[in-house]
């Protein structure tokens, strides 16, 4: 990596820990509240997940298949906070909430998640062990296993939230055909293309990234819903200053 | 707000409470703070004490209040009175009548009036005095000044000597007049009493030896059993009554008075009173028994009295007020209206007398008082109502005996308790109407372990769009085979991967990585195989690695089937299997950094170092190219980002999927990726220019035919789905 | 383990990490190198928990609580076991093994991507009646456009010049909304980093 490179990454990490921690000070959410668009999937979502509450049936919770060790585990992190939430939001319900995943330490992190909710919500009875599984090494597996899940008569809301390919089409058309309430989000753009044409609840995009902050998880995940707004305007400038400046001759 | 004050600890209640908060005792007939005439009447009787701890601005709020309550209600109360005086019958003492009610020890009672009976004497001459109720008012001293000790004395003494002429008046009074002990204390004259009078020890033994009942009292002493049965046997016998004998019993078993005791403030247990004439008896209000047990209106009266007798003048008829009213036991609903009549609360005995020798006697605080009131009334013993002794057996005439004959009439089976709910019968009704209404509500349609039918018409369409594409492609195969519309234009990025392969020498490595699985090997290595074969043909030395644990068991595959092209090609000796490289990208990191260090095995677990291939390959640079087969655009992304930089110009080539071509093709347009050979339009594409017809070329066909008849299928659906109304319900 | 010692070790570890990718000087390549490969080996390990939780936890649970079609995890079983000792036995490279992969593994995947084929074409039908928005009708429009460009039909249009324009400009225009959609996820994985390094978030340490 070159040392402008270098400099520059270096400069926009600084930047962002910079405005995460700023815009996360009580002081100034107290002043600036932050105000985000209205995403209608993730209101429908909270919605979905009181009726499954309220009907006693069960949530299953897709967290993809990227690994830990692959630049896409940042999404992994959004997943296991996404996870988080739901089971804390889930935790009145009988049925508690099931997780599949497509990698070992994911499925070892979201099993670490779902005991942490359960044991917030002194429902660490109701946890069992199949309740965080890895179902399949291989994205194919790995959708073939979570079928079992999403086709279990007592899932009533399936909420596939990670890395995934176009094989994901299987997962969101069978949870179609049981009627259950269905929300996509991948970072990959097959998986993007394959829920909008299959999903009823689609995300595009980096509102995968956004599902935290407007479950209202952490005032940190919502700093960082401006941190990148604000880093978007940033890049949308540079891109159009330098798009300038190149067919002016300067660069 | 007006609260109740509770007569035990003195502690306000609400008004509306039944018992004390605090100590749970009863608060009935307590007077009630606020109301106008009750708390007057105990502010203005209250001791020094009371006023010690009362603050000053209370004491005069209270003592005006008793001044403006005190003439008004003088006249009030006289007719309630004489109603409640017409209702007082005495017990008449007759074997032939029925035995008394007993009453519990405490209790104060009311002496029924019947014809025969015989009433105190202090019970007719109140009866007299009602009405001249300002002019005994003026005359009426306190009890409290007469004797030095305790009222309940005066008033039992003055029960002896106006018992029998009591009785008397209370035959010739008729239900409409008042007794005279009430009359007395309704009225604000207080007992005339010489102010500084204290009785001494003689006296005192005196009055006890030579008291004489008076006519209509009570019988003497030793006739007290007879008479105290005989009024048993009354059906109204009121156990006041019971206390008066008792009191009187006591009399009778009280040494004499030893003068030092007195000087020590010995309070004797009964004194005789010089004001038993006027004052009024100590009785109790004479209530039917069988009404309350608990009767305190005469108790409310004696406070009402004393509370509207003028402070300072008339303090001192309280005592011999108190001597003559008679014993109030302390709890009882009372039926007098304690506003309206005056109320001299008892003092207790013994308290009084053992620091006061002065004439003026101070007024006691209404607790006391009240508790003189509890303990000049004797408690008896508690013998029940319809049974005051034995009448056959070896224990007749014994009071408070129990009757065996009626003790299972006494004594009842225990309750049993059981688990069952009591449940009303509105309750029951409530049930009924929700079972019912959870009948009504249908079952799921998805019942527990039934899985969810999809519609016949949805499998159907289903079924009918697969059987299509397969149709679609088996006819393509089967009736013209090999026949695709080729472009003209070989793609820029295909062409320069063959040049690059093209130039490569036979005397450095290619690195191949097999990153995909086994899902999207088909199209890979329709793909992949003309650049395969071409490198074979170029007898360039091949080294595989593969980042997923499937890759390496497909890259062999996919050389086995390319070595049927190209025989010349030796798998043994021209390739290197590294087998898979764990760890992703952080692997990738790892090879571009030092790539001995990442791939220290072949995939037998042998030295890959050793092998004559590599050892002039120390780094990544040293290989002759890096070809990358992924199927996945992210995991060629990282091989751009990862990898790429440290190359040092070695080109990159990529072969990919059609899904993730358009991902990567930027790459190539900025000079990171060299060649691009993507999907199977760029396989056949290679195999055009390698002049070497392969599987891309063959089922490119079928391919697009396939990509035809899926665009019109949508086509049909999307026209359909926007002319009929109408979309998917969305749940939730 | 909740403790500030997990945020603190995570913080730590990250903060040599990203500073031995942002400044190569050789003592902090040299520890991020090693770091690097404990991941590795602890990403290893992770799965091969998750299998033995696959197998032990989630089948044979499945087998001893009696639920339907168990037949199907005693054959995941059976399968898992035979194919874990044959592996250990001959190694990963020996023909017996491979053979699992080329002819278990690799044709029912293809077929499942085979259906999968089918089962998108079925529901690209019902897409307008799933996103009946201004926004479906784009969608379908680019479907239909896109499909029709790779699929060779306008293999002519190297000859025609105008048609050769519209169809590579046609070709641009899914990069850039791609290349859009990338720098906001590329947004979002850093938000995310950064959010992880500093401690805003831990999902380990629950």
């Amino acid at each position: 990596m070159g040392n402008l490179e270098s400099t520059l990454g270096l400069i926009i990490v600084l930047v962002t820990v910079a405005l995460i921690l700023v815009l996360s000070l009580k002081s100034w959410r107290a002043k600036h509240p932050p105000v985000f668009r209205s995403i209608p999937a993730i209101q429908r979502l909270r919605r979905a997940l009181g009726l499954s509450v309220e009907e006693g049936t069960g949530i299953h919770i897709s967290i993809g298949k990227a690994s830990l060790l692959q630049p896409s585990s940042t999404s992994a992190f959004v997943r296991l906070a996404t996870l988080h939430r739901l089971a804390q939001m889930s935790a009145t319900s009988d049925q508690p909430p099931v997780s599949t995943s497509g990698d070992g330490s994911l499925a070892v992190l979201s099993q670490d998640v779902l005991i942490a909710a359960a044991r917030e919500s002194n429902t660490l009875q109701m946890y069992q062990s199949d309740h965080g599984q890895l179902s399949g090494v291989t994205p194919l597996s790995f959708v073939a296993g979570a079928l079992n899940v999403v086709n279990d008569p007592r899932i009533k809301a399936n909420i596939l939230i990670g890395n995934f390919g176009p094989e994901a089409g299987y997962l969101s058309t069978a949870s179609e055909q049981n009627d259950a309430f269905t929300l996509a989000a991948s970072d990959s753009l097959s998986a993007q293309a394959v829920f909008y044409a299959t999903a009823s609840e689609p995300l595009i995009g980096e509102e995968l990234y956004a599902v935290p902050g407007y479950l209202q998880y952490s005032p940190a995940h919502q700093s960082s819903l401006q941190t990148q707004d604000i880093l978007r305007w940033v890049l949308a400038a540079a891109m159009i200053g330098g798009a300038i400046l190149k067919m002016v001759g300067v660069i | 707000m007006s609260e109740k004050i509770c007569p035990v600890c003195n502690r306000s209640n609400l008004p509306n409470a039944a018992r004390c908060w605090y100590c749970q005792s009863l608060l009935d007939d307590e007077p009630v703070v606020g109301e106008p005439g009750a708390g007057d009447q105990e502010d203005q009787a209250a001791a020094p004490e009371v006023e010690k701890e009362i603050p000053d601005w209370l004491a005069r709020i209270r003592a005006r209040k008793a001044i403006e309550t005190m003439e008004p209600s003088d006249s009030k109360p006289e007719p309630p009175v004489e109603r409640k005086v017409a209702e007082i019958k005495p017990a008449a003492p007759t074997p032939s009548d029925k035995p008394a009610p007993s009453v519990p020890s405490g209790k104060t009672g009311s002496i029924s009036r019947r014809p025969g009976v015989e009433l105190p004497a202090w019970i007719t001459e109140l009866e007299k005095e009602v009405k001249p109720a300002e002019e005994e008012a003026e005359s009426f001293t306190p009890p409290v000044e007469k004797v030095e000790d305790s009222d309940w004395m005066q008033k039992l003494s003055a029960w002896q000597k106006e018992d029998e002429p009591e009785e008397g008046a209370a035959e010739k009074a008729q239900p409409d007049t008042t007794p005279e002990w009430l009359a007395e204390f309704l009225s604000n004259e207080p007992p005339s009493k010489p102010e500084g009078t204290s009785i001494t020890a003689e006296e005192f033994n005196a009055k006890v030896q030579t008291t004489e009942p008076k006519a209509g009292d009570t019988e003497p002493l030793g006739q007290l059993d007879e008479a105290e049965e005989a009024m048993r046997q009354d059906e109204t016998y009121d156990f006041s009554v019971e206390a008066e004998l008792e009191l009187k019993k006591a009399e009778e078993e009280i040494p004499p008075l030893d003068e030092s005791e007195l000087e020590a403030g010995f309070t004797p247990l009964s004194v005789e009173l010089p004001s038993e004439s006027a004052a009024p008896s100590t009785k109790t209000p004479q209530e039917p028994v069988e009404e309350d047990d608990l009767d305190l209106t005469w108790l409310e009266e004696f406070k009402q009295s004393a509370a509207k007798e003028p402070p300072p003048a008339e303090e001192e008829k309280q005592p011999e007020e108190e001597s003559t009213r008679p014993l109030a036991p302390f709890l009882g609903v009372q039926e007098h209206d304690w506003s309206t009549q005056p109320v001299v609360p008892e003092e207790k005995a013994g308290e009084t007398g053992a620091g006061e020798g002065e004439a003026s006697q101070p007024e006691l605080p209404i607790w006391m008082q009240q508790l003189r009131q509890i303990e000049s009334s004797a408690p008896a013993e508690p013998v029940k109502p319809e049974e005051s002794s034995v009448t056959e057996g070896p224990l007749a005439g014994i009071q408070g005996a129990l009757q065996t004959s009626e003790l299972p009439d006494l004594y009842t089976k225990p309750p049993i308790y059981t688990n069952k709910i009591q449940v009303t019968e509105r309750q029951s009704i409530r049930a009924d109407l929700l079972s019912n209404i959870v009948q009504e509500i249908p079952p799921d349609a998805v019942a527990a372990g039934e899985k969810p039918v999809a519609a016949p018409r949805s499998r159907l369409m289903r079924i009918l769009v697969g059987l299509l594409i397969l149709a679609v492609v088996f006819m393509v195969l089967v009736a013209a085979p090999g026949t695709s519309l080729l472009p003209v234009l070989y793609p820029p990025e295909t062409a320069n991967a063959y040049q690059l392969v093209n130039n490569l020498g036979s005397d450095k490595p290619v690195l191949v990585a097999a990153d995909f699985d086994a899902g999207l090997s088909g199209e890979i290595g329709f793909t992949s195989q003309a650049l395969i074969e071409h490198l074979m043909l170029r007898n360039v030395p091949l080294a595989f690695l593969s980042t997923n644990p499937a890759g390496s068991a497909l890259m062999s595959g996919m050389l086995t089937s390319a070595q049927v092209k190209v025989t010349s090609f030796d798998l043994s000796t021209r390739t290197v299997q590294f087998g898979y490289l764990a760890g992703g990208s952080v692997a990738l990191q790892t090879l571009a950094s030092d790539v001995r260090t990442a791939l220290p095995y072949t995939a037998e677990l042998m030295p890959a170092w050793d092998n004559a291939l590599l050892q002039n390959v120390s780094s990544l640079s040293d290989f002759g190219a890096l070809v990358v087969l992924t199927d996945d655009a992210d995991t060629g992304r990282y091989w751009v980002e990862q990898v790429q930089p440290a190359l040092g110009g070695i080109p990159l080539i990529m072969v990919t999927s059609a899904q993730s071509a358009p991902m990567l093709l930027p790459y190539y347009e900025s000079g990171q990726v060299n060649g691009v050979v993507a999907g199977m339009s760029g396989g056949s594409a290679y195999e055009q220019i390698l002049n070497l017809p392969g599987q891309s070329t063959f089922y490119f066909g079928a391919y697009q035919s396939l990509l035809l008849v899926v665009m019109m299928l949508i086509l049909i659906g999307g026209v359909i789905a926007l002319v009929l109304p109408g979309g998917i319900r969305r749940k939730a | 383990m909740k403790s500030p010692v997990a945020a603190f070790v995570a913080f730590f570890i990250g903060a040599i990490v990203l500073a031995g990718y942002f400044i190569p000087a050789s003592p902090l390549q040299s520890i991020r190198s090693s770091i690097l490969d404990w991941t590795v080996v602890l990403a290893g390990v992770a799965g091969l928990v998750a299998i033995l939780n696959l197998v032990f936890g989630v089948h044979i649970k499945r087998i001893r609580e009696k639920a339907p079609r168990t037949g199907f995890s005693w054959a995941v079983i059976i399968t898992f076991f035979i194919v874990f000792i044959a592996g250990v036995i001959f190694g990963p490279t020996h023909p017996s093994i491979q053979k699992v992969v080329t002819y278990v593994q690799f044709p029912v995947e293809a077929s499942l991507m085979a259906m999968l084929a089918i089962t998108l074409a079925y529901a690209s039908l019902r897409l307008l009646q799933r996103q009946r928005n201004w926004m479906g009708i784009v969608f379908f429009v680019s479907t239909l456009f896109f499909l029709v460009v790779n699929s060779g039909v306008f293999s002519f249009s190297s000859d025609v010049p105008l048609l050769r324009t519209l169809v590579s400009a046609a070709h641009q225009l899914p990069v850039g909304g791609a290349r859009g959609i990338l720098l906001g996820i590329a947004l979002g994985s850093l938000a995310t980093g950064v959010r992880i390094l500093i401690g805003a978030d831990r999902p380990y340490n629950n």
